[in-house]
């Protein structure tokens, strides 16, 4: 604010009280009141205010008390934040900053627990950053606030009161850069938010088994960096994206199908996705901490992950608890796929591990076959149990697989539509 | 002028101001002023059961300025323009209905498609404000902008090839009919959804009150945002006339009550459909003119924005006016009474203008004719214009959607995407 005359902050309990999470203390005293601007309870109208202001040469910054507040400024950051530059054929800029904080807390209940990052993604038009320390905050602000697109910063409840030391100095971070947490070989980590910190809690865990793990921050969450993302994967060949995000529609989902598309020859795995619950934020404790990703449950994915090459997600078809097929029980269909049936609800302290990350854990998980494949498997070679395609499993005299160990035990085989027969 | 109380309505922030305004007889004698039919003098009564064409019964709050009274009350032969102005509101005017016409003929031949919302009717609105209005100064509309864009500058071909989908529209043919944007003379749009564009004035008010106040300019920019009475029953309505109110704002918020959002009568659709009462409960003055008359119009305009100049704060002005066509081109206009119709017919703020010029001797019909034909040839070459005018390419599709086009990000190659070649092809996967 003090470089460019320009910049001005609109919110409410901005100016006097220095905002919710006092993060604009002390401004409004230095600056006055109309550069600070305490704004009456009307988040559509200001956040339009900022994009009128922004149209004619200020550069506003938006504050929403919680981040949740702004969905009733949809209609203006989606149509006017976001497509008015292209609407008006690059006529009009509208460099805003809108930020908040966001994520869920210690139990603030329901609606002061969103995560909008997945609620804004496909808004053509804005940037996303989600900042995780205070050195990154401060870089992204700065860059944001001198970007000339409208840039949407995502704050955390929980991380205000981190103290870290940061150069005095002005330094503007990239908008579009991801960064490298901590360096590893065995599995990429992507994460971003209060997740970093959940992470970096279970890498600690990880690093004792002997595992590496790589830890990276995409910090940009639209935009993805596929560069450093990609390197990381080319090197790992494995990933597991850790977020606060809900399952559904969440940054996880968007990063999967980007990962998918672009560096699908170089993963030995399922891409692995820990989000959020598709639930409402609880307000009881236990039970918000079973919402959320907690270290435990990063820590069992990373296991899995390594030990597994092939790990489903998603429940097979034709595979339920319908068919006496007893929780925890490998299955193996003839739609392909290994998984494991039914689970969705792990050991205590592990809960709501749902599918995401390979079914369920419980102790004594066997080995599958090919436990040796992995950790020191040449890049680009499956030694995977290659299921036979229905046409072979249909012959006379079913043929071996084709790589080596067999499955170890009997396994139930469900076929759709038909009784399972036993193996 | 019959009103002596009339000059306090002005008064900012005078809780008293309502009660006033209610016991004002009417603003200007009908005599002097065209096409305005002569209202019943009663006193505004709030139980009135409203029919749709008796529903004009409460008085006109009287709005003009001392001086302006006093004109009038030394000599009945003052006229309130000049014979310049006269010919540039006929002209603008005239300019707006020809080109709502010729927009409907393409239409129908196909030239443009969509959604197209024409203002045939409601130009006095247009033109009694936004000539009053310097190059620096702001307006912001909604769907039914096109007039208000030609009004404040915007050249006809740039509007008929943005009509067209044109790359030499005023947006590139990427905003339509909806969306006409244009920096130069400061028209920031052309919104689709109704009340999202008052934001946006009151922030372009704000950014003229910042100048003042922290920039230390010599800023008295105005803005005006145009919208429609089923705006006035909108969230964002009422949230923006607060906070004008509350900074004293430099905007005047004029409302287009044309009676009628699509097919909702605006009495079906509010529960007091006087909203130039709106206003004093914010803390501004609300005023009420007959926006068939484009005299009236700038009347009343030149003081909301003489006020809103001199830091005054934010004016509401309710403009009673209609539209003769329906909604858009798509709306078969069936809900409306075809008496409804007729007597506005009747009101047509250009022949009404017209009749006042001739029979004040500002100008000839001759003259009149002349600028009928200049504004139909230039419209005609608008048109041939944007017909001329090419389609914009497909290198255009990318551009423009970030005004920093690394917004796109970082590729897997390391480069970022607005580098690769295909982006500027526009058929780049971003």
């Amino acid at each position: 604010m003090d470089r460019d005359p320009r910049v001005c902050v609109f919110g409410e309990d901005v100016g006097h009280y220095g905002g919710s999470y006092k993060v604009t203390k002390g401004l409004a005293e230095k600056y006055g009141d109309l550069r600070v601007l305490d704004t009456p309870i009307a988040e559509n109208s200001f956040t339009g205010m900022a994009v009128g202001a922004a149209m004619t040469g200020l550069r506003p910054i938006v504050e929403g008390m919680n981040m949740g507040f702004l969905l009733l400024a949809f209609n203006q950051i989606s149509d006017n934040c976001g497509m008015l530059h292209y609407t008006s054929g690059g006529q009009f800029t509208i460099p805003t900053v809108i930020r908040g904080p966001g994520g869920v807390g210690r139990q603030l209940g329901a609606e002061h627990s969103q995560r909008l990052e997945s609620y804004f993604q496909s808004i053509p038009g804005i940037q996303m950053v989600a900042c995780s320390t205070p050195y990154n905050a401060k870089g992204l602000m700065k860059a944001a606030i001198r970007s000339e697109n409208p840039v949407v910063l995502f704050e955390h409840v929980l991380l205000y009161n981190l103290k870290e030391r940061i150069p005095d100095e002005e330094y503007v971070l990239s908008l579009e850069e991801a960064e490298m947490v901590r360096p590893g070989e065995h599995v990429t980590i992507l994460t971003y938010s209060r997740m970093r910190y959940h992470v970096m809690q279970a890498a600690k865990t990880l690093v004792n088994k002997g595992y590496d793990p790589e830890v990276i921050d995409i910090r940009s969450l639209k935009p993805f960096d596929l560069y450093t993302i990609g390197n990381s994967i080319k090197k790992t060949h494995r990933v597991l994206i850790v977020e606060e995000c809900m399952r559904t529609g969440g940054i996880g989902a968007s990063l999967t199908a980007a990962i998918n598309e672009n560096f699908h020859d170089y993963l030995d795995a399922q891409i692995v996705c820990l989000s959020s619950q598709d639930v409402p934020t609880p307000y009881a404790g236990t039970l918000e901490e079973w919402t959320v990703v907690q270290p435990p449950q990063i820590v069992a994915a990373v296991e899995q992950l390594l030990q597994n090459p092939f790990v489903r997600a998603t429940p097979i078809k034709g595979a339920g608890l319908g068919l006496g097929v007893r929780v925890g029980q490998k299955v193996i269909s003839n739609q392909g796929g290994l998984g494991w049936a039914g689970g969705g609800r792990g050991k205590e302290g592990l809960g709501g591990l749902g599918w995401a990350g390979g079914g369920r854990v419980k102790e004594g998980l066997e080995k599958p076959f090919l436990h040796t494949a992995g950790l020191d498997a040449p890049h680009g070679v499956h030694q995977m149990y290659i299921r036979p395609s229905p046409m072979e499993r249909a012959s006379p005299g079913a043929p071996e697989p084709r790589a080596s160990p067999a499955p170890p035990e009997p396994c139930l085989v469900v076929s759709n539509g038909r009784a399972p027969e036993w193996n | 002028m019959a009103c002596s109380a009339t000059a306090k309505i002005l008064q900012p922030l005078s809780i008293r101001s309502a009660e006033k305004s209610e016991s004002c007889g009417k603003m200007l004698s009908p005599s002097s002023f065209l096409g305005s039919t002569p209202l019943p003098k009663k006193l505004f009564s709030v139980n009135k059961t409203i029919s749709p064409l008796a529903r004009r019964s409460a008085t006109i709050v009287a709005v003009s300025s001392d001086v302006v009274k006093e004109k009038k009350l030394k000599s009945t032969q003052n006229l309130l323009i000049t014979k310049e102005e006269g010919l540039v509101l006929y002209e603008d005017m005239y300019l707006g209905r020809a080109f709502e016409d010729m927009c409907a003929q393409m239409y129908y031949r196909g030239k443009m498609f969509g959604f197209v919302h024409l203002y045939n009717g409601q130009e006095a609105v247009s033109t009694g404000f936004i000539k009053l209005l310097k190059k620096e100064d702001c307006v912001v509309s909604t769907y039914r902008d096109h007039v208000h864009a030609l009004s404040k500058g915007v050249p006809a071909r740039q509007v008929m090839s943005e009509l067209f989908g044109k790359n030499t529209g005023c947006c590139r043919g990427q905003g339509g009919s909806m969306h006409m944007f244009s920096k130069e003379h400061n028209v920031l749009g052309g919104f689709a959804f109704i009340g999202e564009g008052i934001p946006v004035a009151t922030g372009a008010a704000f950014t003229s009150k910042y100048k003042r106040e922290v920039f230390k300019e010599d800023c008295d920019e105005v803005t005006l945002a145009f919208f429609g009475d089923g705006t006035c029953n909108n969230g964002q309505f009422f949230e923006c006339l607060n906070m004008a109110a509350l900074w004293k704002l430099p905007i005047v918020f004029v409302v287009e009550n044309n009676l009628w959002a699509i097919g909702m009568s605006h009495l079906r659709s509010t529960s007091d459909p006087q909203i130039w009462k709106k206003g004093p409960a914010f803390g501004m003055p609300g005023v009420h003119v007959d926006g068939m008359d484009v005299l009236k119009v700038r009347e009343v305009a030149k003081e909301a924005v003489s006020r809103a100049r001199r830091g005054e704060g934010p004016t509401l002005v309710e403009c009673e006016t209609y539209r003769f066509r329906g909604h858009s081109l798509a709306d078969p206009d069936e809900l409306r009474d075809p008496a409804e119709k007729a007597h506005y017919a009747t009101r047509d703020p250009i022949t009404a203008l017209k009749k006042y010029v001739i029979e004040n001797k500002l100008a000839s019909e001759a003259e009149l004719k002349a600028i009928e034909k200049k504004i139909d040839e230039e419209i005609e070459e608008a048109v041939e214009f944007a017909d001329e005018s090419p389609v914009p390419e497909r290198s255009q599709l990318l551009e423009n959607v970030f005004a920093d086009p690394k917004g796109f990000g970082i590729g897997p190659d390391g480069k970022y995407r607005c580098e690769d070649p295909k982006f500027t092809q526009g058929t780049a996967q971003v």
